[in-house]
């Protein structure tokens, strides 16, 4: 049997304080960066094909979360300049109401942003988006009642 | 004779051909790494006018598909891969058929069959460059409001680094962990830069100055309004105070660097404040370069020196240096460099101009930034200190830490005397200071707790806004570090003055851990992990690779920094 090296001994021990020392000061970590998940977790999907990808913005995804509409904008990566724009979004009511909300902000390509509305009672939602003077409209039936 | 013409051209025109098919191999690699990522749904943060989260999106198209096809068709038709050629119809046929490009994806990775792995590892540097010039000509494009047809390339560049910002925050923190790892690091280390020392000089010289016509001279400014937090609230008005107060008010106002001051103040005489501030952002870029290239000459020769030249205006040292303003740090980081190289050539040479211009220097570096100073002076009695333990060094070490020491406590005396009598803070208490501060966080500090972390992750995401998320800049540094080690002087200079940062960082204020991060000379340790790097390819797949992946990283850095100056400008 063959008999491990002194040097190759102490090479290996001071490898596995290290690797403890790595995991203990890690340890803490991950709880601590998925406060910035944000970040790096775009979510939904668009198909590569989708022709919306050719214009300057598109509705990434809706998503309704009790009483709280969520909705991700996407400008896309069409025109390589930053760009003004505006976002109109109409939410109808159940009771027959309608609430108008409007958001303007500069946006550089392959900007992903979401808005969130207090809409308890939306059940349909017209999305309005217009980036250096060109106009999308999208209408989305959100369901319930 | 005719034939000894047309056979350079022949082979030229075969070299072409085996450049052009890895070119296609490799974008449709990268193709197929962005399609991953978009099936995962990540996005990339990234600053363009404010904070922006950027989707990775592949726009094809029925035409991308079709020039996807077209991609891995042409590397089968020049390697004469017969029994392939079919493939990448069928996969486009499969593609329109469920309007998703997984089988074009799929193909592109299966090519690994016939081509082998040494092929793909050439062609993914070669797709690398093409992205990334595709990407700088989209910058250029915006920046100087030209009219280009370009392809949508920027979520390909973005793939590159993005599914490693989750863990960026770690990578940095085992950079600056990086001399721990010194005993596991391979022995007989050897160093090779693939490009010429003189010509990556010129293109850190030139990205320079692009990094900074980006922020000051492009369409994307076109007012030349200020950037940078402290260019606005900090130079601006203080170079407006001085004029108005004189040389008496350089002192008061700038206790904390003098020298900076004085030259800000020289400037705003002579081009006005406006212009002072904006030519204040160029100096730290040019000098900072320069200093890479002399310090990195004198340590590993040229080559290496070149690659410095030509990391430093793209690392994050520039990067953060431009967003923070922060001219009077990274000035005085660039004057450490050059003080370093004074001290290693008076170790090597002696002379006494030499230890006289270390001593100048280091005085310098303290005037110019009184934190930076004493940094660097810490750093520069270690460094030293270790030098001392070395035989042909001994007797030169001890002599230039005595004096230097001599030298910091006369100054700061002088400094403290006089700066008093005008009225204005003096080092020391300036120093006492700033040590309490640091001292009380300490305290308080649990280090690796999850709160601690919560501050070292806010620190890099938003303090340093995707500033520190080039990955190249910790895996480099990482590995410079542990592969130097102690060995030459190059190591027994940065292995303390990466512990000194790293101190410094664990323990600063939520606030300061992005600067704290800034006081290593990154420029450096990243030109010695590429060089590394570098050899450990030339020795495995030759000189030629080596070179492809060393101007694929730096065109990749480019596209990083530039994107960077873009966003910061708009």
């Amino acid at each position: 049997m063959k008999k491990m090296k002194p040097v190759r001994f102490w090479k290996f021990a001071y490898a596995l304080t290290l690797l403890a020392l790595f995991a203990h000061a890690l340890y803490e970590y991950p709880p601590a960066a998925a406060h910035f998940a944000d970040m790096w977790s775009g979510g939904a999907r668009l198909s590569p094909f989708d022709s919306r990808l050719h214009k300057p913005a598109v509705v990434y995804a809706i998503e309704k979360s009790g009483s709280e509409l969520k909705v991700r904008v996407l400008r896309t990566y069409v025109q390589p300049a930053i760009q003004d724009m505006a976002i109109r979004l109409t939410v109808f009511n159940s009771d027959g109401s309608a609430s108008v909300y409007v958001f303007k902000q500069r946006a550089p390509p392959g900007y992903l942003t979401e808005y969130t509305v207090h809409a308890p009672l939306a059940v349909s939602l017209r999305v309005e988006i217009e980036v250096n003077g060109a106009r999308e409209v999208e209408e989305r039936w959100l369901g319930g009642s | 004779m005719a034939g000894r013409l047309l056979k350079p051209k022949r082979l030229d025109l075969d070299r072409l051909l085996e450049l052009a098919s890895l070119t296609s191999l490799g974008t449709s690699l990268l193709l197929a790494w962005t399609y991953a990522l978009y099936r995962i749904g990540l996005s990339c943060p990234s600053w363009d006018c404010g904070h922006t989260v950027r989707a990775i999106v592949l726009p094809l198209g029925y035409w991308g598909v079709l020039l996807w096809a077209l991609l891995l068709f042409a590397p089968l038709v020049a390697a004469r891969e017969l029994p392939w050629l079919a493939a990448p119809a069928l996969a486009l046929v499969l593609t329109l058929l469920f309007a998703d490009p997984l089988p074009l994806a799929l193909l592109s990775v299966l090519l690994l069959f016939p081509f082998g792995t040494k092929k793909f590892l050439r062609a993914v540097p070669a797709g690398v460059i093409a992205v990334e010039l595709a990407v700088l000509a989209g910058f250029a494009a915006r920046a100087y409001s030209l009219r280009l047809p370009l392809p949508p390339a920027l979520p390909v560049h973005l793939a590159l680094y993005c599914f490693l910002v989750p863990a960026t925050p770690a990578l940095a923190f085992l950079a600056c962990l990086s001399p721990l790892l010194v005993p596991l690091a391979p022995k007989g280390v050897k160093l090779s830069a693939p490009l010429r020392g003189r010509a990556s000089l010129a293109f850190g010289l030139f990205a320079s100055f692009l990094m900074w016509s980006i922020v000051y001279a492009s369409a994307l400014n076109p007012g030349s309004k200020l950037v940078g937090v402290d260019a606005v609230t900090r130079y601006y008005p203080h170079a407006l105070e001085f004029l108005e107060g004189g040389l008496p008010s350089v002192l008061k106002v700038g206790y904390d660097r003098p020298l900076h001051y004085l030259f800000l103040y020289g400037l705003a005489k002579a081009l006005g404040p406006y212009d002072a501030v904006r030519v204040l952002a160029l100096t730290p870029l040019l000098l900072y370069t320069l200093a890479s290239y002399l310090l990195a000459r004198e340590l590993w020769g040229g080559r290496v020196a070149g690659l410095a030249a030509a990391i430093a205006p793209l690392t994050y040292t520039a990067t953060a240096g431009l967003f923070g303003g922060l001219y009077g740090n990274w000035t005085a980081l660039a004057l450490a460099l050059l003080a370093c190289t004074a001290a290693i050539r008076w170790l090597r040479r002696g002379g006494a101009a030499r230890l006289l211009l270390y001593l100048l220097l280091l005085a310098a570096v303290a005037g110019v930034h009184v934190y930076m100073g004493a940094v660097a002076f810490a750093v520069l009695s270690l460094f030293l200190l270790l030098a001392a333990a070395r035989k042909g060094y001994r007797r030169r070490a001890l002599a230039a830490l005595a004096l230097q020491v001599v030298v910091a406590a006369v100054g700061l005396y002088a400094a403290e005397r006089y700066l008093s009598s005008l009225g204005a803070r003096g080092p020391f208490s300036v120093t006492a200071l700033n040590v309490n501060l640091w001292l009380k966080r300490a305290a308080s500090t649990r280090l690796f707790s999850e709160e601690w972390w919560y501050d070292f992750c806010f620190a890099v995401y938003r303090y340093a806004p995707s500033t520190a998320l080039d990955p190249s800049v910790w895996l480099l540094t990482t590995l410079a570090a542990a592969v130097l080690g102690f060995k030459d002087l190059g190591g027994l200079l940065l292995a303390p003055w990466m512990i000194l940062t790293a101190l410094l960082t664990f323990t600063a204020p939520s606030s300061l851990i992005y600067r704290s991060l800034l006081d290593f000379p990154y420029s450096l340790a990243e030109a010695v992990g590429l060089a590394y790097l570098t050899a450990f390819i030339e020795e495995r797949l030759g000189g030629g690779n080596a070179k492809l992946w060393a101007v694929a990283l730096l065109l990749f850095k480019l596209s990083f920094a530039l994107a960077f100056a873009v966003g910061l400008a708009s």
